[in-house]
Formats: structure tokens, C-alpha cells, sequence
């Protein structure tokens, strides 16, 4: 974040969880794609989805982690293609959000900076850096975290 | 040996594509024999099989499962297929919607499963692309019996 602000990726999973990538992380919206079920997975990440003959998985940070059914759909309205890498000069990887609604991009400075809430619990350990916005902390998530690390 | 060889362990000559409630297994030809009917199978009385099938002169349980790949109730009609998976002299036969052979081992393109879909070990060893972009669960036919055996605890054959 320099002194002028950044372009920032503003993302609502649920009324109560909203997150923010960097403008280059996001690729692409998909409304209600075909999702395949995975078993044995987690309550956030049990889907995946085709994209440009990838096969990426979906995570929703909406579903409750503690449930064990595998009958609840993600309830997100978009799917939001995201790009990260694990380090640097290797491919890049893909991996999907499911959202509450479209995504939108605000200006994120540096004296917007705050510390990561205890209320965040669900996204915080996957936060790099935290910033205040319309009264809310918004934690700025690793994507890497989201998509290559075990989820519960 | 090709990729697909290399992540299922051993040569794969093409695969069988074995779809209930809408999940889709993907298993190597050399896993599995050929379909068998519902009428075929020998009544059993387990609440969880669905009747036995015959293999190398003994009788083997055949299950229907769920999304999570467990066994559950089922009652058979006369549209049932079973595939009977083999493995380290045993057999067991699982219950189908629709059973379909890729036959060449790039038929199903395969892809490793990302961290976020590891929770709890499981039979599924990649996920794979088959017939113009459908997802598939890669699984081998000695990982997927032990699965159900621990599924169904020590009472299992």
C-alpha cells in the first residue's frame, strides 16, 4: 500500500465476513457454475470447478466449518476466479471464491492500517494485514493460505 | 511409464467411469471386471449389501454409496449395474447409476488435489478430466476397499 492508496478487491462471502485481495489477484466472475462434490473434504472446500481445463477448487467461507454435511450447496451467488502464486517465479496457480455478490474495488492506504480484530476468527489466520473501511477491520487474505493449506 | 501411470503407481490401460449420486469414480481398467447386473447378484442379508457377486469361487459384498463414500441403504431395480473392483484377492462390487469405459489411458487427464480438499485421509488419490471437461475422483481399487472395510469396521469381510 504506498501513500497515494492502492486498488484493492473489496470481497463479501457472508454479511459478516468480508476480506480484500490486491487488484492483480482476481481474474474473472463466473455466475452459478457447475460444481463437482469432493468427499472426505472440508466443510469450506468440498467442490471444485472447471476453468480453461484447470480443475480448481471452490472455497466457501460461508459454510460453517463445524458442520459435517456435505448436502449444503455453497450459498455464494458469484464464483470469482483468483490467481496467486506459491513463490515467486513459479507458475501461477488458480484456485475460486464463492461470494455473497460481486466484488468491488475500493483505495486502500497506508493510514488505513489496523490491527486484525479477534472477531475476524474465521479469515484472521489467513490474513497478511488488516485495514479499517466503513467502520469494519477488513483482513487482507493470502490466497496461497486459502487454497494450498488444509481448511477446516 | 505415462503421467497417468506414474500417479496411480502402476500401468493403466483406461478407465472406468462409475457414476452414483452425481459423483463419478474413475478407477484403472486393470482394477476393475466387467459390469454386472442387479438380478446376477446372490441375496444377502447384511443391511448394507445389496447382494454378493461371484469372484474366484468365493462370494463378495457389493454396496451402494453416498457422496461421502460411504455404504448405505439401497433398493435395487432392474436398471442396477454394479462394477466389481479387485484387489489383492478380494472383490467387492459397487453400485452404479451408469458405468462407462475411457478406453486409453489419456482419456482422463489427471490433476493433483489442491491442499484446501485435504481434510481427512481418503481413497481419492488426484481428481481427473474426462469427456470434454467432466470432473472425476481418481481412486484405486485396494485403497477404496480398505476404505470401505474401515467404513464399515471390523464386522466388514
Amino acid at each position: 500500500m504506498s501513500e497515494v492508496g492502492a486498488q484493492a478487491w473489496l470481497l463479501e462471502f457472508s454479511r459478516d465476513q468480508v476480506a480484500a485481495v490486491g487488484m492483480h489477484e482476481l481474474l474473472e466472475i463466473l455466475s452459478r457454475p457447475k460444481l463437482y462434490h469432493v468427499p472426505m473434504a472440508s466443510a469450506r472446500c468440498h467442490h471444485v470447478l472447471v476453468w480453461r481445463d484447470e480443475i480448481l477448487p471452490v472455497v466457501d467461507f460461508s459454510a460453517d466449518p463445524t458442520s459435517e454435511s456435505d448436502q449444503a450447496a455453497p450459498g455464494g451467488a458469484v464464483t470469482a476466479i483468483a490467481v496467486y502464486q506459491t513463490v515467486p517465479g513459479e507458475p501461477l496457480r488458480h484456485g475460486a471464491l464463492q461470494l455473497n455478490g460481486m466484488p468491488r474495488t475500493i483505495t486502500v492506504a497506508d493510514n488505513m492500517a489496523c490491527a486484525l480484530p479477534e472477531s475476524h476468527s474465521s479469515l484472521s489466520e489467513l490474513a497478511i494485514s488488516c485495514f479499517s473501511y466503513e467502520n469494519l477491520a477488513i483482513p487482507v487474505i493470502d490466497l496461497t493460505r486459502v487454497f494450498e493449506r488444509n481448511s477446516r | 511409464m505415462s503421467a497417468a501411470s506414474a500417479i496411480v503407481g502402476s500401468v493403466v490401460s483406461g478407465w472406468i467411469a462409475c457414476t452414483f449420486d452425481d459423483i463419478t469414480l474413475l478407477i484403472p481398467m486393470e482394477d476393475a471386471g466387467a459390469r454386472v447386473d442387479a438380478d446376477e447378484l446372490v441375496p444377502s442379508a447384511q443391511r448394507l449389501e445389496l447382494g454378493m457377486l461371484r469372484w474366484q469361487d468365493e462370494l463378495w459384498p457389493a454396496y451402494r454409496l453416498d457422496r461421502e463414500l460411504a455404504p448405505v441403504e439401497w433398493q435395487t431395480s432392474p436398471t442396477t449395474v454394479v462394477l466389481p473392483v479387485y484387489a489383492n484377492g478380494q472383490a467387492r462390487g459397487i453400485v452404479c447409476d451408469q458405468i462407462r469405459s475411457l478406453d486409453h489411458p489419456v482419456a482422463v487427464s489427471l490433476y493433483p488435489i489442491p491442499g484446501c480438499l485435504r481434510e481427512r485421509p481418503s481413497p481419492v488419490i488426484a481428481l481427473g478430466l474426462y469427456a470434454t471437461l467432466r470432473v472425476g475422483l481418481v481412486v484405486r481399487s485396494d485403497s477404496l476397499i480398505r476404505h470401505l472395510d474401515a467404513t464399515l469396521g471390523d464386522s466388514a469381510r
